[in-house]
């Protein structure tokens, strides 16, 4: 070959060298590729032939598309007030209709519930910054007149009730958030029990077996939250103040008295609820920061006690109680961090000074006080991807406790597991939680199914298993464990 | 003789011209970088998103959310549809994850794990930027009719990434993404997503619909229409966890 013919070859490799390269790099990816369509309505269809962009017209698309969007800036403000008009005037409304079925576990065939209830909420704002939420829920449980095991006052306090729950305005101002209405605070962090859960009043007539929702009492006040990057505040002053509900005498859930065994006649007045005002308000605050994927949190709140002090006098053997709700000061602190997909939390409470019954005769009303703290550590998982794995340790110490504190140890140690999983899409799930105190020993567990029938109603089964100790914060309600169905229609 | 000797030169010139200005091409990041763009808009925006999951043999199942997105890092997906799962949120902060559920009334934190399970993984409809997530390459340039396609190679640079690795197939001439081969940190092929359905949404044209079909299961695909997408100035404290109760109303 001479040097021409050489010169040429070179020039000809060159010119081809970038093509040649290319096709031998592409490969794959041809496959189900899709060209994408412009299905936007305002790009005339002369630019769109057969539903595929002509991609060599696509520049031209792209000045048409700046024409119409100068268009659309210019109607921005004709738009907003429509959206604004349109949301003032919206009010959205939902609800939930649903009823529980319970039967006893242990005297078959004994219906414990056959509540049926209608939950409706409505939302809507006034002006973007002026919002309203107004909830409330009628129940009625026929299995009260149903059976004679209820006393009458029980039949009036569980049968039926008509209630308003969470109702309130929000006012939004900058960083600055307000809560004026009837609220319920949550600054816990922990799976299926009340650790820091300290604000609102609970509602125990079913113990802790409700969704938490409407365990909790809402309660009127005003509530003030301040954001900023990762720092959070909220002070709360709540003058409504709400108390435990516990079950009356023949009530499913009653809560034992401190009396030392044997002992039965007494007398119980109704303690004196602190009335309306500011004088007997809960109030506090509560601090969180966010570094680094640590959630710390910092709470204080100047409370009652949330069930009545049991004061106590014996005369000639009888036992008469002088129930009183106290002042009680709550310290407390939370956390969560995600360690590697463990997510670990935990809560710590302090009670200064709190109240506890002791039962032995001599003492003169039956009290006894000391600090105590009660602490939970706990940890999630999801294993084998759908998995969810919930375990908490908790821990009660009374830091000046003495033999005669009734149904008390000094150190009181629980556990507690919840293990779930969804099937067919989300639409099957199946639960358990299990709650162990370790000082009985008693326990609870909690097995449940249940199915998203339509995208609307869900159907549950499933049970509320008391075990272990009588004496026990669970085994005491052992002849109330029980099977459960639910269905739960929402709108 | 002269006049072939010039024609060559010339010719050569421009071959060597060519090769200079393929040297100068694009970069990968900045293919990533206007990708991106065409993807989200840059600023605070909400958007109503349909997801659709089909199966085979299965009815499908759709889920219909709100979702706010604030900055590169901080998103919260509200859901509307069903009706059964009306109320629930998703808070994602960065690397920090937030889910409430009406039935307990506060916030529980939760893992990326959790994050990431569903057909459609919520990083999904999160907003995934590609700068700052993704190291990119350009594997190649592939010709699909009559079309330039830049086929880039994205590495995870994070754990929090909602995939390991990506190879994306971009148009040269607008930079619009069009197909994705998603995998998991392991190198599991996961699905592919096919970019849609491109229409003026928050001021630019962008792709309405996304179908994402699983690697493995075959005929069982995902779709993610978005609607209603506005530009919105978000407050930041409607990105934090105490927040998600109020909007859970």
């Amino acid at each position: 070959m001479n040097l021409r013919k050489k010169v040429f070859c070179l020039v000809v490799i060159l010119m081809f060298l970038p093509r040649f390269v290319a096709a031998e790099e592409q490969s794959g990816g041809g496959d189900d590729f899709v060209i994408p369509v412009i299905v936007d309505k305002k790009v005339p269809k002369t630019y769109i032939e057969k539903m595929l962009i002509r991609l060599d017209e696509f520049e031209k698309n792209l000045r048409l598309q700046e024409k119409y969007l100068i268009v659309e800036d210019s109607l921005s403000d004709v738009h907003k007030k429509y959206d604004d008009f349109q949301k003032w005037a919206h009010m959205e409304i939902h609800g939930r209709l649903q009823n529980h079925t319970a039967l006893q576990v242990y005297q078959p065939g004994r219906a414990t519930k056959l509540e049926t209830q209608l939950y409706l909420s409505a939302a809507g704002e006034v002006t973007p910054a002026l919002k309203y939420f107004v909830s409330g829920r009628y129940k009625y449980d026929p299995v009260f007149d149903m059976s004679s095991h209820y006393s009458d006052s029980v039949k009036s306090d569980e049968k039926s009730e008509l209630e308003l729950r969470d109702t309130y305005v929000d006012y939004s101002w900058g960083d600055v958030d307000l809560r004026l209405g009837k609220q319920q605070v949550v600054w816990g962090e922990a799976v299926g029990l009340f650790y820091a859960d300290v604000v609102n009043a609970k509602d125990l007539r079913e113990y802790i077996l409700p969704d938490f929702e409407f365990i909790r009492i809402p309660e009127w006040g005003v509530s003030g939250e301040y954001s900023k990057n990762n720092f959070h505040s909220q002070l709360i002053l709540l003058p409504g103040v709400e108390f435990d509900k516990t079950g009356l005498a023949t009530s499913n859930f009653v809560f034992p008295l401190p009396l030392p065994n044997n002992v039965t006649p007494f007398t119980i007045p109704d303690p004196q609820e602190p009335k309306f005002g500011l004088d007997n308000s809960k109030a506090g605050g509560r601090l969180s920061y966010l570094f680094n994927g640590l959630d710390l949190g910092a709470f204080f709140l100047h409370s009652w006690t949330s069930l009545p002090v049991m004061y106590r006098t014996i005369n000639a053997g009888v036992y008469d109680f002088h129930p009183d709700y106290k002042r009680q000061n709550i310290f407390g602190g939370t956390f969560t961090k995600e360690i590697n997909d463990y997510v670990c939390k935990g809560e710590a409470v302090y009670y200064p000074e709190a109240y506890f019954s002791v039962i032995d005769p001599s003492d003169t009303d039956g009290v006894k006080r000391s600090g105590y703290l009660d602490y939970l550590l706990g940890v999630d998982h999801v294993f084998f991807d759908r998995w969810d794995v919930n375990v908490q340790l908790t821990q009660r110490w009374i830091m000046d406790f003495d033999k005669t504190f009734w149904q008390q140890e000094k150190f009181s140690n629980g556990f507690s597991v919840r293990l779930s999983h969804d099937w067919i899409s989300k639409k099957l799930t199946t639960e358990i939680l299990a709650i162990v105190n370790f000082n009985g020993p008693d326990y609870l567990y909690r097995p449940k199914i249940s199915y998203s029938v339509t995208n609307s109603l869900k159907v549950g089964l499933g049970a509320d298993i008391f075990a272990g100790d009588r004496l026990g914060q669970f085994g005491y309600f052992r002849n109330q464990s029980r099977w459960y169905t639910e269905v739960a229609y929402k709108f | 003789m002269k006049k072939v000797y010039v024609f060559l030169f010339v010719l050569l010139s421009f071959s060597l011209s060519a090769i200079a200005v393929r040297a100068q091409e694009i970069t990968a990041d900045e293919i990533i970088k206007k990708v991106d763009e065409v993807r989200n808009p840059e600023l605070d925006y909400e958007s109503d998103v349909k997801v659709v999951s089909y199966k085979p043999n299965r009815p499908d199942h759709a889920s219909r959310y709100e979702v706010f997105i604030k900055g590169k890092d901080k998103t919260i997906v509200k859901t509307i549809e069903p009706e059964n799962e009306r109320g629930q949120s998703l808070l994602m902060r960065e690397n920090d994850f937030w889910a409430f559920f009406p039935e307990v009334s506060k916030p529980i934190r939760i893992s990326l794990q959790q994050r990431l399970n569903g057909d459609v993984a919520n990083g999904d409809i999160a907003r995934t930027n590609f700068v700052g997530d993704y190291s990119a390459k350009i594997l190649r340039k592939d010709n699909i009719s009559g079309k330039d396609f830049y086929v880039l190679e994205l590495l995870s640079l994070r754990d929090s990434t909602t995939y390991g690795k990506i190879i994306l197939w971009v148009m040269a001439e607008n930079f619009w993404p069009v197909k994705a081969e998603f995998y998991a940190i392991s190198g599991r092929f996961l699905k592919t997503c096919s970019y849609e359905n491109y229409k003026t949404m928050a001021g630019k044209l962008r792709p309405s619909r996304l179908v994402l079909k699983d690697a493995v299961m075959k005929g069982q695909y995902s779709t993610i229409e978005y609607n209603d997408m506005k530009l919105v100035d978000l407050p930041e404290k409607n990105f934090t966890k105490e927040y998600m109760n109020k909007l859970s109303q």
